[in-house]
């Protein structure tokens, strides 16, 4: 009989006891529970499912809708107390920084830190700083410092900009609100951020720079062929399929679709695909489940399942 | 050796000439070489045609159309340039078939068009371009469109254009300039006509008119690789009822246009079935024959192929050609 595989999960969240008072995901008591668990109920549904090892990050909208004098100092309180959480339980889990986006500079400091000092493994960046992309050159130095530390970083959506909601959204968000979040307003943004980071050009600055989007790739592997297509006048050099596929990785959270994800592997291949779950957003056993049906061979699921991530985050 | 086969490709572009003198300056101007395509519905068009062995097009009015008119203009102009529109496929009726173009800022108005172009002109359906004067057309005033294709049984096929300006203002302006295909092929035009797509089913029109039919260019503007995720994310919503999948599935069919992608074609058909994906190119947006060509090396069995190409067009249509 087989052996259980080793399975690593890297989009799987958590609320900070004092970021909480600057605003939550706006969940139901059912995820709030699981959110402020680092510990026993955590673990058990990891166990019940198969998880090895979680990497965690702060959930949505974590320190992005936090001015800079607050955020600043808040970052190392809140990053010294995940530090504290893996420390418990560190053959279980490992983390990705919180970061002070909305001052740039300390926001590379931050992750230097964390990275250096308490074995962070890159930083989870929750939608726009202040309804700015992440793109612009102002917050490029925590590109530079990614690089230079060689750790990824995350790129997780979080409520759509307010001008798209009224334009898109706002009929259907009272009857529906998925729209706004994982059905649809999460994808648009965080996809649309894919795409401007590469035609900022931060990845001819940053060559090392390396990009993790969850949920498939927010979708940007189906449509390669379409934008590269579209964009082919304008970028001469390098087209838009060869820069994505040399820069992202992305991860299966919230989307364990057998149709979406041989596309992404035909498109990227097994190599850039990193499972994940989601958690508590999504629950771990139908990811875990999932994963047992997929037609792939077993060095491939073993990839997917904890290769790529033990070799793109150093665990 | 095989013959070639019977190619039908609906989602191709001309510009009437009345109603360009009308839209002229809503969009920045094209390029000279697809201007002039848009132009021609006969020699050029023809040649290039059979240079890539497309057998009949199914002719459509180039984005933006009829709608970012006032009612008045668009209910005025349409009648002469589906009346002219109708001149052309007469001229070759064995190359060319016609969606109409519709008044939508007069909804009423724009459902007897459709029914005039329908059951006089022979027409077989209307293609839509972008939002209507800043509305989407799951919005309740223009569901006596959406009675009247289902009572005609004639498809809507709901075309991008340039994006709402408050999201090219919150999303693409940055990069406009330096490459303007973002609000347009490689991105706007997507995001936009998915949500519409998506809009749509949220809206119940598809309760209400349980026969209506929805194309999609583009591949499903990429729908089809999401319904996992759009599916789960609804049902968390806790509505219960039909499944984002289900809906989407039963009501929509999806076109090829400027998207000869492998991966994404057979996404799209693990997701919907090959009985639901048409073949188109854009043109002249997209050249023909990287389309025709892109057919050939597909790895499909030559029945799948033959309902790519022309079969299912020919049932979804009516087409007897």
């Amino acid at each position: 009989m087989a052996t259980k595989p080793t399975i690593i999960a890297l989009e799987e969240h958590y609320l900070d006891p004092e970021v909480k008072q600057f605003g939550g995901p706006g969940a139901g008591p059912e995820i709030v529970q699981r959110l402020d668990d680092l510990s026993v109920l955590r673990l058990k549904e990891m166990d019940e499912a198969g998880i090895d090892f979680q990497v965690l990050s702060h959930s949505i909208p974590g320190l992005q809708g936090v001015d800079a004098t607050t955020g600043v100092p808040l970052a190392r309180r809140v990053n010294d107390r995940l530090h504290e959480a893996v420390q418990r339980h560190p053959d279980r889990f490992a983390a990705f920084a919180a970061l002070p986006t909305a001052d740039p500079r300390a926001a590379a400091e931050e992750l230097e830190r964390t990275v250096t000092r308490l074995g962070f493994k890159g930083a989870m960046i929750n939608g726009m700083t202040a309804s700015v992309f992440h793109d612009d050159e102002r917050f490029w130095p925590i590109y530079e410092r990614a690089q230079a530390l060689d750790v990824p970083i995350y790129i997780h959506p979080t409520l759509p900009h307010p001008a798209v909601t009224e334009a898109y959204y706002k009929d259907y968000v009272q009857k529906h609100p998925g729209i706004l979040r994982a059905a649809w307003g999460f994808t648009v943004e965080t996809a649309t951020q894919g795409i401007r980071f590469v035609l900022s050009g931060v990845f001819d600055t940053y060559p090392g720079l390396k990009i993790i989007l969850g949920h498939m790739g927010e979708g940007l592997p189906f449509y390669l062929w379409r934008i590269s297509h579209g964009l082919r006048g304008s970028m001469s050099e390098k087209s838009f399929r060869d820069v994505f596929c040399k820069h992202f990785w992305i991860t299966t959270s919230g989307f364990f679709s057998d149709p979406a994800l041989l596309c992404c592997v035909m498109e990227m291949g097994i190599d850039r695909i990193l499972f994940s779950v989601d958690y508590p957003f999504a629950e771990n056993l139908p990811g875990t489940e999932w994963t047992k049906t997929l037609p792939l061979c077993v060095e491939d699921k073993e990839k997917l399942l904890s290769g790529n991530a033990k070799r793109l985050l150093k665990l | 050796m095989a013959t070639k086969p019977y190619i039908i490709a609906l989602e191709e572009h001309y510009f009437d000439p009345e109603v360009k003198q009308h839209t002229m300056g809503q969009e920045p101007p094209h390029a000279q070489r697809i201007l002039e395509r848009l132009d021609d519905v006969g020699v050029l068009r023809l040649k290039e045609m059979d240079e890539a062995g497309v057998d009949l097009q199914v002719l459509s009015h180039a984005n933006p159309g009829l709608q970012k008119l006032d009612a008045d203009t668009a209910v005025r102009l349409a009648r002469g340039a589906n009346d002219r529109l109708y001149e052309t496929v007469r001229a070759h009726p064995d190359r060319f078939a016609a969606f109409a173009a519709i008044p939508t800022p007069e909804p009423k108005a724009a459902a007897d068009e459709l029914e005039r172009t329908v059951t006089k002109l022979g027409f077989k359906g209307a293609l839509v371009n972008g939002l209507t004067n800043g509305l989407f057309l799951d919005d309740k005033r223009f569901w006596p469109i959406f009675e009247r294709a289902q009572a005609l049984d004639v498809p809507l096929y709901m075309h991008p254009a340039l994006p709402h300006p408050a999201v090219v203002e919150a999303y693409y302006k940055d990069y406009v300039e330096q490459y303007p295909s973002l609000l347009r092929a490689a991105w706007g035009f997507t995001v936009e006509t998915a949500t519409q797509g998506l809009r749509l089913v949220l809206s119940g029109v598809f309760d209400a008119y349980p026969g209506l039919k929805i194309i999609l260019g583009h591949l499903g503007e990429g729908l089809p690789f999401y319904l996992w995720r759009i599916s789960m994310g609804l049902a968390r919503d806790g509505r219960g009822g039909k499944s984002f999948r289900d809906t989407f599935c039963e009501h929509f069919y999806i076109t090829t246009s400027g998207f000869f992608s492998d991966p994404a074609l057979l996404c799209c058909m693990m997701e919907m079935g090959i009985d639901r994906i048409l073949f188109s190119v854009d043109y002249p947006f997209v050249d023909n024959p990287p389309g025709t060509k892109w057919t050939e090396t597909l790895p499909l069995c030559s029945e799948d192929k033959e309902k790519l190409l022309s079969g299912n067009a020919r049932r979804l249509l009516k087409i007897n050609n």
